[in-house]
């Protein structure tokens, strides 16, 4: 059988529930895929090997474990990028789980389109807008975020100065800059667990508000960016749906 | 969470959840599966009442357990009778489910609706810190129109639970709720009337509540699908779909007639007086909801002179 297409699947860690990982990595090996998609899971541990002895006990054989210093959400995605070959990469939440047929939505969606794509979460949908039709939006969460190589190639993966929060609205906000759009795809369905547990949320805020003041400073007064990088809508950068 | 033990109580810690789907709805059940797979509470089984004579539907809706496991699963085929292939065993299904179920907790949930990651935890814990028999949460309405979300509301979202509240208006959905089988009082009859091929679950829960109490969880527990395409059965059907308003008129007459029984031909009797407290009926006449909804307890006339009625009690007679 000839492999057209690697799905390289990046999943960053740091002190994550482990059942939630569990079912997570249980879901991917699950997934309904055509037959020319090859699926690598990569299992990127921010604990520098901390918990390398939980989670090697998660591995199956497709999927590999590598650690680091805890260099934040989007420098991990990107070390991982960086490490290996792949065609489409999917950058995925550890706290989530993708419904058994996310990924073949998400590359059917992506077949002729060009631009970054995110599934859909569930069951609390995120509020911001998007086309109905097209799936067009203006920003795509990088909790479940699809990346083709050329797009990784021409915009270099995420921007690591932000550490977490953000850094999927600075790369949108880029992908749309360089002539690409961002896409929901209403039917690859992602758990995440936005709204309903119990969080540490001093320690979010602080560094979301950190984030958040690096977006500013990054594009407040870029022109080049007028139109796209849109911050009239507060913490949401687009219009809403409800 | 304390384990309670004792003659005729069940002992395990487990939750039944009892769907019932039909044909046709496969990929509405999935999702709701899926809602229960990413579902924090550990010990789940799974009772999947199907109407239907399809096995290879059956087959399918099997095959769901292959895919969402770490569940406990149990399957129903329920047909209706030859001389009735098209009638709505709805709450005959329910009462299968409910017979089969093993789980000391029980909750209801329709194929087209999904529940948050923390339903169940949330609210046996609500059960347990409160001893009631029960627990509801707030849901939320998702209004969609092919499966693009464009409206929310918290249509059935509440700050507290109320009885008089209940009578105006079903605002306690199927999927909202926990029930403790060990908390259950004996003589309560833990069945949905099969009368009825509407308002059920309307049914159901005024008759659990007017026993049992429950406590109400201010949080989001579950989310309400309504679709836009008219195939919801809540709704008058807008196309002009003269069978489904009058199988509408008809399932409401019958929920008027078991209203008044539950009640024993007095809206307000002694019994409940007990269970409605008068700040709550002020609370309830202050809310424009009351005039807004049409009540289904008599006219509303009588309803409103009922609720006055027990706010000046000495001029009541009962």
């Amino acid at each position: 059988m000839l492999i057209a297409m690697k799905v390289l699947v990046g999943i960053t860690t740091y002190n994550s529930n482990i059942d939630i990982l569990a079912k997570s990595l249980d879901m991917l090996a699950k997934q309904v895929l055509p037959d020319n998609v090859e699926l690598a899971i990569n299992l990127h541990d921010n604990t520098n090997g901390k918990q390398k002895a939980i989670l090697t006990k998660l591995l199956k054989s497709n999927i590999t474990y590598t650690t680091s210093n805890n260099i934040g959400f989007g420098a991990s995605h990107n070390k991982v990028m960086a490490d290996n070959e792949f065609d489409y990469y999917l950058c995925l939440n550890p706290d989530g789980i993708a419904h058994h047929n996310m990924i073949n939505a998400l590359l059917e969606f992506a077949k002729n389109k060009q631009g970054i794509f995110e599934a859909l979460q569930f069951p609390a949908e995120h509020p911001k807008y998007y086309c109905s039709d097209t799936g067009v939006t203006d920003w795509c969460s990088g909790c479940a975020m699809l990346i083709p190589k050329q797009i990784y190639k021409e915009l270099g993966g995420f921007d690591d100065q932000f550490f977490m929060y953000m850094e999927d609205v600075d790369i949108s906000w880029r992908v749309r800059k360089a002539g690409y759009k961002c896409h929901t795809v209403k039917d690859a369905m992602f758990f995440h667990d936005t709204y309903f547990s119990e969080r540490d949320d001093e320690g979010i805020h602080k560094m979301f508000l950190d984030s958040d003041a690096k977006l500013k400073k990054k594009y407040k007064n870029n022109l080049s960016y007028w139109r796209i990088a849109d911050f009239s809508k507060g913490y949401g950068f687009a219009k809403t749906r409800w | 969470m304390p384990k309670l033990a004792g003659k005729n109580m069940i002992d395990n810690n487990k939750i039944s959840v009892i769907i019932r789907t039909m044909g046709n709805r496969n990929d509405m059940l999935g999702r709701a599966l899926f809602s229960l797979y990413c579902n924090y509470y550990p010990d789940k089984e799974v009772v999947i009442v199907y109407q239907g004579g399809d096995t290879k539907t059956l087959e399918q809706i099997k095959s769901w357990q292959n895919i969402y496991d770490g569940m406990e699963y149990k399957f129903i085929q329920n047909t209706p009778p030859a001389n009735e292939p098209d009638k709505d065993l709805r709450s005959d299904n329910i009462n299968k489910g409910i017979t089969a179920a093993t789980g000391r907790y029980i909750c209801f949930l329709d194929d087209d609706d999904t529940l948050a990651p923390t339903h169940f935890n949330g609210l046996i814990q609500a059960i347990d810190d409160n001893n009631t028999a029960w627990a509801c949460g707030n849901v939320m309405m998702d209004i969609e129109l092919d499966n693009y979300i464009y409206k929310k509301s918290t249509h059935f979202s509440y700050n507290k639970f109320s009885y008089v509240q209940l009578l105006i208006e079903n605002f306690i959905t199927i999927h909202s709720y926990v029930i403790d089988r060990n908390r259950i009082n004996k003589d309560f009859e833990l069945k949905f009337n099969t009368e009825l091929e509407l308002y059920e679950d309307y049914e159901f829960a005024l008759r659990l509540a007017y026993n049992h109490t429950p406590y109400h969880l201010d949080k989001v527990v579950a989310f309400y699908k309504v679709r836009t395409d008219n195939t919801n059965s809540f709704e008058f059907d807008k196309a002009g779909d003269t069978a489904k308003n009058t199988k509408r008129d008809r399932a409401g007459q019958k929920l008027e007639q078991l209203k008044q029984q539950l009640f024993d031909g007095n809206i307000l009797t002694k019994e409940m007086r007990q269970i409605i407290t008068k700040k709550e009926v002020r609370e309830v006449l202050n809310t424009k909801k009351l005039f807004r909804f049409k009540t289904r307890v008599g006219s509303k006339r009588r309803f409103k002179i009922e609720l006055y009625k027990l706010l000046k009690p000495k001029k009541q007679v009962i």
